[in-house]
């Protein structure tokens, strides 16, 4: 497909004019930030929420933003062990300020490392050795989420099971 | 800009940013965007939004201007909108990981590479097949339309 001049091409509808109904993709990728952004809304009082959603082959987490004046704040942050098919939520937490990438990936790899030492205790083992294997695994499990939509064709393959998981993320704390 | 358009243009900088119809928004003509008041910290630090939109895109700019010697502009976020109607949808962001000055140059970068990534991403999901040069390029006339404001809107 040809792009031949800005009107009267199939990008126009990706971006349409205002006034005019967009058909693009429920699914928003957000490549910089390498997530998905969804389930967004604005308040009464004018403050953007939003959704942003990785996944990875063992990982799901949703972070809760709120967008106020000229700050982003990150609400909340949950993480689900994921099996390719279904999730299951292993830790939530507030957080309830001002957004750094850093801070939220130690707290996911806190909710990881506390989920799996919980595993690992229930099952009976311990030990030094398990303790620096779980670090080492709740690191490799977060860096796995931060993956590119764009430059990467397995992630590609998979958005068809992706999407069901992303779309069905709510921001429940807020009544829609 | 005369001031019935200038007035118009602002109609619609309420309704379609109804974030900021909290605070009010002035017409910079200088730099070509609507700033809201700023907030200033304990610190001396000032925080504002800088806004440019077109009848396709808004962008937004997340600016501080430092509170000390010569006031220096830094770019906090970047985030492109687009529209769905009479909404707006967030197709991107950007958050510097460390410190940035502002500069007009660095905010139209950023805001095309966000728009180029967004159709590009938006074109595997729905199998469009366009080449990658000529997303690049219908990007930066758009994010250049909106900067430059040669999209006239009609409120």
């Amino acid at each position: 497909m040809k792009l031949k001049d800005i009107t009267g091409n199939p990008l126009d509808n990706l971006l349409p004019k205002y006034g005019q109904p967009a058909s693009r993709d429920l699914l928003i990728w957000d490549e910089g930030q390498q997530m998905f952004i969804t389930d967004q809304y604005i308040s009464q009082a004018g403050h953007t929420y939003y959704l942003g959603v990785r996944v990875s082959e063992n990982l799901v987490t949703v972070l809760h933003f709120g967008l106020y004046h000229s700050w982003t704040y990150i609400n909340d942050v949950d993480v689900y062990a994921f099996n390719g098919k279904e999730k299951t939520l292993i830790g939530r937490q507030s957080l309830d300020t001002f957004y750094k990438d850093e801070l939220v990936r130690e707290t996911v790899e806190g909710i990881v490392k506390s989920y799996l030492k919980s595993q690992t205790v229930i099952q009976g083992l311990c030990g030094a050795t398990m303790d620096e294997q779980i670090e080492q695994k709740a690191k490799d499990a977060v860096i796995g989420t931060y993956r590119s939509l764009l430059n990467d064709p397995i992630v590609q393959k998979r958005l068809a099971d992706i999407r069901p998981i992303v779309l069905q993320e709510k921001n429940q704390y807020l009544l829609h | 800009m005369n001031l019935s358009e200038s007035t118009k243009l602002t109609r619609l900088v309420n309704q379609a940013l109804p974030a900021l119809s909290n605070s009010s928004v002035t017409y910079n003509a200088d730099r070509n965007m609507y700033l809201t008041t700023g907030y200033t910290s304990q610190s001396g630090h000032t925080y504002f939004q800088g806004i440019q939109l077109s009848d396709r895109l808004a962008i937004v700019c997340n600016i501080g201007r430092g509170g000390w010697g010569s006031n220096p502009l830094f770019l906090n976020a970047v985030t492109v909108y687009g529209y769905d109607g009479k909404e707006k949808t967030i197709i991107g962001r950007w958050m510097p990981s460390t410190w940035e000055f502002y500069s007009d140059n660095l905010a139209q970068r950023v805001a095309i590479s966000i728009v180029g990534n967004y159709l590009k991403s938006q074109s595997i999901a729905q199998g469009l097949y366009v080449s990658d040069s000529d997303l690049l390029s219908y990007a930066e006339a758009q994010v250049k339309a909106t900067t430059m404001n040669m999209n006239q809107i009609s409120a």
